[in-house]
C-alpha cells in the first residue's frame, strides 16, 4: 500500500467504526448509554453496513427470548418436570437431614 | 404470617426451582444437585426465616445465591482470551475489522420459512450458552439472564467494567453464531 493511500486509511478509521468496534458499542448500547461521539459513529456506520444492521437486529431478538424465560418463570409456565426418582431422592435426602438436625 | 412445610417443598417447589435452575446452568444434573443443595440450606436455616415472604421467594433467594456462588467458582480464573474462538472480523491481511463474509450474520428472515417455536430456541441457546467458556458464561447469565448490575457482576468474579465489556461483546458474537449455525441448518 502506498504511503498515501495508508494515510487516508488512518484517517477513516479516526471518523468511522470497523464493524469489530461497532457490534461492541451495539453490546453496550443494549446497557449503558453510550457517549456522543460513539453514538453519532454507530449510527453512521450502521447507515452503511447491513451486517451490522442484521447483529443489531439479531440480538434485540436473541435478548428478547432471553427475556421470555424469565417471563415464562414468573407466570409459572414450566417446560420441564422433576421425575418421580428425582422427587424421591430430594425427599429422602430432606427427610434424613431433618433427622440428623434434629428437626 | 407465612410458615414453612419441608415434607411440602419437592412437590409444591421443585418443579419451579428446577426450571429456573435448569435455565441458569443449562445442566440438569447441576440443576437437580442444586435444587436439592438449596432444600438442604433452607432447612438448615429455617429459623431466619422470617415469614414476611412466602415460601417460595425465600428459597428463591436460596437459590439464586447458589447460582452465583457457582458461576463465581468458575468465572473468577483468569483467562479471558481462553477458547479457540476467533472473532469473524479479519485481520491485518484484509479490510481489518470487517466481517468475514462467510461468517457475517445471515438474513434470519429469509432462510426461515416458519417462526420459531419458543422451545426450540431456548434449547439452541441453553446449547450454545454450555459452549462458552466459563468466565463468558458467567458474565452472560448474571448480567443478561439475572439482570445483576455491571459492577456487581464484576466484584463477583473478579473483572473491571471494561473488561466486562469484552467479554460480553464475545460472548455475544460467539452466541450469535453459534445460534444461526444450529437454527438454520
Amino acid at each position: 500500500m502506498s504511503q498515501l493511500k495508508k494515510t487516508i486509511v488512518k484517517g477513516m478509521n479516526r471518523v468511522m467504526l470497523d464493524c469489530d468496534t461497532a457490534t461492541l458499542l451495539i453490546t453496550k448500547n443494549e446497557f449503558t448509554s453510550l457517549s456522543c461521539i460513539e453514538q453519532i459513529k454507530l449510527r453512521m456506520h450502521l447507515l452503511s453496513c447491513k451486517y451490522c444492521r442484521r447483529f443489531k437486529k439479531q440480538s434485540t431478538v436473541i435478548s428478547l427470548h432471553v427475556h421470555q424465560i424469565n417471563v415464562d418463570l414468573s407466570n409459572a409456565k414450566l417446560h420441564m418436570h422433576l421425575s418421580d426418582e428425582q422427587k424421591k431422592r430430594m425427599k429422602n435426602k430432606i427427610n434424613l437431614t431433618k433427622s440428623q438436625e434434629n428437626l | 404470617m407465612n410458615e414453612i412445610k419441608p415434607e411440602r417443598w419437592v412437590e409444591q417447589h421443585g418443579d419451579y426451582l428446577y426450571n429456573y435452575a435448569v435455565s441458569r446452568v443449562q445442566s440438569k444434573e447441576t440443576a437437580e444437585d442444586m435444587v436439592q443443595e438449596t432444600f438442604i440450606s433452607a432447612l438448615k436455616a429455617k429459623d431466619k426465616f422470617r415469614g414476611e415472604s412466602t415460601e417460595l421467594t425465600w428459597l428463591m433467594s436460596i437459590l439464586k445465591r447458589k447460582v452465583i456462588d457457582f458461576y463465581r467458582k468458575r468465572g473468577s480464573n483468569k483467562e479471558i482470551a481462553e477458547s479457540n474462538f476467533s472473532k469473524p472480523f479479519q485481520g491485518e491481511e484484509g479490510m481489518t475489522g470487517h466481517w468475514i463474509m462467510e461468517r457475517a450474520p445471515k438474513d434470519w428472515q429469509k432462510e426461515t420459512h416458519s417462526p420459531i417455536r419458543e422451545e426450540e430456541f431456548q434449547d439452541i441457546m441453553a446449547m450454545c450458552l454450555s459452549q462458552l467458556p466459563e468466565k463468558w458464561r458467567a458474565v452472560f447469565v448474571l448480567r443478561v439472564m439475572e439482570e445483576i448490575n455491571t459492577d456487581e457482576v464484576c466484584k463477583e468474579i473478579g473483572c473491571t467494567s471494561s473488561n466486562l465489556w469484552v467479554i460480553m461483546h464475545r460472548a455475544r458474537l460467539k452466541l450469535r453464531e453459534c445460534i444461526e449455525i444450529n437454527w438454520l441448518q
